[in-house]
């Protein structure tokens, strides 16, 4: 049986322009287990990145129950959201978001500041996140000496470093060229099958999706389509 | 836990162009201040080492200044004859001054007035600190004149061996003379006899200075309490020489030290918005960097420490190209009249740890004003604000 990591009770985000208000997400339910592979698809506008922030405690739902790896995210304040991101989730962007001005090594070494850890359990954390994407020989360049799938797969060695249990990806393929974008997808796959983090990947792209074990679909904010893509004939 | 502070740092070499401009203002207001307050400071020096802790000058009451003051021969007479002058090779060390100003073209253009002090040929009984480097003294009774190294350097055509006329009479410059730095090199000495009777200023001078025989201050003490009881006292007053100048220079030092006050506090307001310009920019263009340190789990308190740093390190920047620039004035001779005595008074910019100290700290809380607006904005921006792609 199957552990949830994710759950979702009649989750709603309403947000207020001028004198309109805005459905992203409305009356949402949905379980996620652990250490599995999802691909959030929808046309623009349909809630996937709202509910990416909502999972990952940037946002906060208008009603409903947010519960992640074990904690309602509602009762957290804005510090004990930072802290708990810190221990459970990562993010993977479209446009990397490296911090330009820091090398590779000290872009992954950012969130371990964050840690109780020496300097040289930091190190062993960084040599090795950057290992697993490919990277260690370039760990002392700036992002930009690097080619946009090497950005991103620093990254990803930047949201490894930490050992989430969640990596939520926001279109990490969107910016790539498709040979780098296959790359980062096998590596995302990898992530998955080797070190058993649950992967939640927002794309519009159908072969990132094929990548995954389940395919979400959103449209006006509620779930249109849940595929179970294991069972499905490729 | 903070974000690293090569964060905050590389961030400002990266935006060169903006840190710069910012870097420049609070140096130039540091520049400003500094000068300012060295000029302050350098002519304090100056006056407040005039004097010996020995001697008492008596003007008239009310008087802040010898020029501003008349003491009539018989008051002085009176004086020269307490038992609290001292005795120098067993004469009273005492002397009658007059002091009268003239103006004088100065180097550079521009005229500047020139205290002119007709001195007893025993005056250095008095003014210890007077010592001759050039020429000779003049001869009492001659139209000879010593001249103050200051004043010699800010004066145009007037030296060692040329003449200089004053009123009716045409004065040969025989000699120059230091006095220790103080106010006293600015001045032109000669015969007081002469003086008085060029000018007819028969019967009255401006000071009498004299040695006191205990302590000065005791002198003082003693002296003032005749003043109150002996009717042909009573129009004059006595303070230590020392108190005398420390006087006058509190006047003009506290002028310059409140024009600046003025300057730097305008100055500071356009510094301070250029700061808080450079350092809205510096959080407009990386919002998403920012989005991406809140969404890492840095806390908001640790995103507005890393841009107040980065706005401290552009202020600490300013403040140490500022004193560095403001460190070659130092020593630099300069002049300017003392209000309080309406003449000529040479010095240098005296640029103390105390004055760089107060300008590093002015530096910082410029950049501290600065920052603090932007680096609110910064961290409590809202995350999927911040990360939205513009």
């Amino acid at each position: 049986m199957s552990e949830p990591i994710i759950e979702l009770r009649h989750v709603s985000k309403v947000y207020h322009k001028g004198s309109a208000d805005i459905h992203p997400l409305d009356d949402l339910s949905l379980t996620i287990d652990r250490g599995d592979f999802v691909a959030l698809m929808g046309p623009s506008g349909s809630g996937k990145t709202t509910l990416l922030n909502l999972l990952g405690g940037l946002d906060t739902p208008t009603a409903g129950e947010v519960l992640v790896c074990g904690q309602d995210l509602a009762g957290l304040s804005s510090r004990e959201l930072a802290r708990w991101r810190c221990d459970h989730v990562s993010y993977i962007f479209q446009a990397y978001n490296l911090l330009p001005v820091l090398t590779a090594y000290q872009n992954v070494e950012l969130p371990l500041t964050l840690l109780p850890l020496s300097r040289r359990e930091r190190r062993e954390h960084v040599v090795q996140a950057l290992e697993i994407v490919g990277l260690a020989e370039r760990m002392y360049h700036r992002p930009d000496e690097l080619s946009g799938g090497q950005e991103q797969r620093v990254a990803i060695a930047r949201a490894l470093a930490c050992d989430p249990e969640l990596l939520l990806a926001d279109e990490p393929t969107g910016d790539l060229d498709a040979h780098s974008a296959q790359e980062i997808m096998a590596l995302l796959i990898a992530l998955n099958r080797d070190y058993g983090k649950t992967i939640i990947v927002v794309t519009h792209d159908p072969k990132v999706a094929r990548a995954a074990h389940r395919e979400l679909h959103l449209e006006k904010g509620v779930l249109a389509r849940d595929v179970d893509l294991r069972h499905e004939p490729t | 836990m903070a974000i690293p502070f090569v964060y905050s740092l590389r961030s400002i070499a990266v935006r060169k162009g903006s840190s710069a401009m910012a870097v420049g203002g609070i140096a130039l207001v540091v520049v400003v201040f500094v000068t300012l307050l060295s000029l302050a400071a350098g002519f304090r020096k100056v006056v407040e080492s005039s004097g010996s802790a020995q001697n008492v000058i008596v003007v008239r009451k009310g008087a802040d200044a010898e020029l501003q003051s008349q003491v009539r021969r018989d008051t002085a007479r009176t004086i020269a004859e307490l038992p609290i002058v001292a005795a120098v090779e067993g004469r009273k060390a005492v002397v009658f001054e007059s002091v009268l100003i003239v103006a004088r073209p100065k180097q550079g253009g521009g005229e500047t007035n020139v205290t002119v002090r007709g001195a007893p040929p025993n005056a250095r009984d008095v003014h210890g600190e007077v010592r001759l480097t050039q020429g000779r003294w003049y001869t009492p009774g001659s139209n000879e004149a010593v001249l103050g190294l200051g004043l010699a350097r800010r004066l145009r055509d007037v030296g060692l061996g040329q003449t200089m006329t004053i009123g009716r009479n045409t004065w040969h410059i025989v000699g120059l003379f230091e006095a220790g730095g103080s106010a006293l090199e600015s001045e032109l000495w000669m015969d007081g006899d002469l003086l008085q009777s060029a000018f007819r200023r028969d019967d009255v001078y401006q000071s009498v200075l004299f040695r006191a025989a205990g302590s000065a201050p005791d002198a003082v003490r003693q002296l003032t309490a005749l003043i109150d009881t002996d009717p042909r006292l009573r129009s004059v007053q006595a303070m230590t020489e020392k108190e005398y100048y420390q006087k006058q220079a509190r006047l003009m030092a506290e002028l310059i030290t409140i024009l600046g006050g003025i300057l730097t506090t305008i100055m500071s307001i356009g510094a301070i918005v250029g700061a808080t310009n450079t350092m809205y920019a510096a959080v407009s263009q990386r919002k998403r960097e920012i989005g991406c340190l809140l969404a890492m789990g840095f806390t908001p308190e640790a995103v507005w420490m890393a841009f107040m740093l980065e706005s401290l390190l552009l202020a600490a920047l300013g403040a140490a190209l500022g004193c560095g620039l403001s460190l070659l004035f130092n020593g630099m001779k300069t002049g300017m009249t003392n209000w309080a005595t309406f003449s000529e008074t040479a010095f240098e910019f005296l640029v103390t740890p105390q004055i760089l100290a107060i300008a590093v700290v002015l530096s910082l809380l410029m950049g501290f004003v600065g920052g603090v607006l932007p680096a609110f904005h910064a961290a409590w921006m809202k995350v999927v604000d911040a990360l939205r792609r513009a």
